[in-house]
């Protein structure tokens, strides 16, 4: 895509926003969430401080610290019910739902909301399901392992060139291929990892991308007019941090031959259940499906009660 | 994983492009894994032919899943409707649009060609401002994009 530049360092100061809190650094807040959202300072005039770009650099790093102390990228897992304590004086609906929810659902585990929430709860959720079941039932991860090998040649096939995915492919494949001696705690870390986790996102992004642009036929019909799944993809599958449609779940879904049901968790007052939505390969599903609580804009992972599980675990 | 991921990537990219690099691209320098500078030359039968270009890559630890900084430096900066007389490029892949999947030689491809479609020389029509206020980092810079032909 060509562009062209519409104005851009203004003399506008510094976005409120940004400067309330601490009065320190005003430029890094958007700066962190969306890499837009940095807005350039006019030299000093009159309170605001010119910081330099190696000072940016610092502020910047800092609030991400912050950020990963906070809420790391994959949290312990807790009861569900904690859950419902973050609406006590909120939404009826939702506290309904989510006492409805714990019937058959035990416990919840948070992915960060950093746009990447959905890749990064389907990846541990899926991997933590092999390393628990790798003595029970060794051939879920034989058929994982087998996939994410698979996944090196669709890919290859979708035109990625090999030099810029390996690095993702690799940390992904190991990742995999440790969970037979990973525990828990180790597998927890992992995903923890910046460089680790979002590797991993990373590959999975490429995958569903890579799945949309070998099946165009099917999927470029769902796309805004005149848009081609190059286009949709470059924009909204490949690059970090843009958050995920129902087409990326059908992708990662069908490429990765693993399911997902997705419980749909809103504020909508008519209805006292959570909705399930399944996602399902177009081969037989070999496990039960990995499931994803939603809640409008957010992904993170459910674990069904063990005897709703059909004894995989 | 003995080596960082930006180390490991980028010897990769560095090997490639010494062997196979896009016609018209060289490498001045790349001694380390911090700063590249390459050579860019205007293609043939295109409004910068025969002229000489320098771009400076910065590549930041959390390489490739941020994108470089990249900027033409030296005496030649393109007079181009989307580049600055800074160096700074109005491209939307080195910034929003980032993704890993681009590499060095890829981003180069994409400024020559952004070079070759050019069909009038003249700066973008706010450079005198934008160059007064800019940082040195064009990754500080709030851009604006919108599809057009120029």
């Amino acid at each position: 895509m060509t562009v062209t530049p519409v104005p851009v360092p203004t003399d506008a100061p510094i976005p409120t926003a940004a400067t309330t809190t601490t009065g320190a650094a005003p430029v890094t807040a958007g700066a962190v969430a969306n890499p837009v959202g940095a807005v350039p300072t006019s030299g000093a005039q009159g309170q605001e401080t010119q910081l330099t770009d190696e000072q940016i650099l610092t502020q910047m790093q800092a609030i991400k610290d912050e950020e990963a102390n906070a809420h790391p990228l994959v949290d312990h897992s807790v009861d569900l019910l904690e859950l419902a304590q973050e609406y006590e004086n909120g939404s009826e609906a939702f506290k309904r739902k989510i006492q409805n929810l714990s019937d058959t659902h035990d416990r919840m585990r948070r992915s960060r909301g950093d746009g990447n929430c959905f890749y990064r709860a389907f990846a541990f959720a899926w991997f933590e399901r092999v390393m628990l079941a790798i003595k029970s039932k060794p051939e879920l991860h034989v058929n994982a392992v087998r996939t994410i090998k698979e996944t090196k040649d669709l890919l290859l096939a979708a035109q990625f060139e090999l030099l810029a995915f390996e690095d993702f492919y690799q940390v992904t494949l190991e990742t995999v291929q440790n969970l037979v001696h990973f525990t828990s705690e180790e597998l927890l870390t992992a995903f923890q990892n910046d460089e680790v986790s979002n590797s991993i996102v990373m590959h999975f992004r490429l995958v569903a991308s890579a799945f949309l642009k070998t099946h165009q036929d099917d999927y470029a019909p769902f796309l805004e007019f005149g848009q081609t799944m190059d286009e949709f993809c470059s924009m909204h599958v490949e690059a970090m941090g843009r958050e995920s449609e129902e087409m990326m779940l059908i992708a990662l879904t069908k490429a990765t031959h693993v399911s997902i049901e997705v419980a749909y968790l809103s504020g909508n007052q008519a209805a006292d259940e959570v909705n399930f939505l399944p996602f399902l390969p177009d081969t037989a599903p070999y496990m039960p499906p990995l499931v994803l609580l939603y809640r409008p804009g957010h992904y993170d992972i459910l674990y069904r009660k063990s005897h709703c599980l059909d004894g995989v675990i | 994983m003995a080596k960082p991921m930006f180390a490991r990537r980028l010897s990769k990219e560095l090997k490639d492009l010494a062997m196979n690099a896009p016609a018209g691209v060289n490498i001045i320098d790349a001694n380390d894994f911090k700063v590249w500078k390459l050579g860019l030359a205007g293609a043939p039968g295109t409004l910068y032919d025969g002229e000489k270009f320098q771009l400076e890559f910065n590549f930041g630890p959390n390489y490739p899943l941020e994108s470089p900084q990249v900027l033409f430096v030296g005496d030649n900066i393109p007079v181009h409707p989307h580049i600055y007389s800074n160096g700074h490029i109005c491209l939307d892949v080195l910034y929003n649009h980032w993704s890993p999947v681009q590499t060095v030689a890829s981003i180069c491809l994409s400024l020559q060609s952004m070079l070759s479609s050019c069909t009038s020389k003249e700066p973008p029509p706010d450079n005198a401002t934008y160059v007064k206020t800019a940082r040195a980092n064009p990754k500080h810079t709030a851009w604006a994009f919108h599809d057009d032909t120029v």
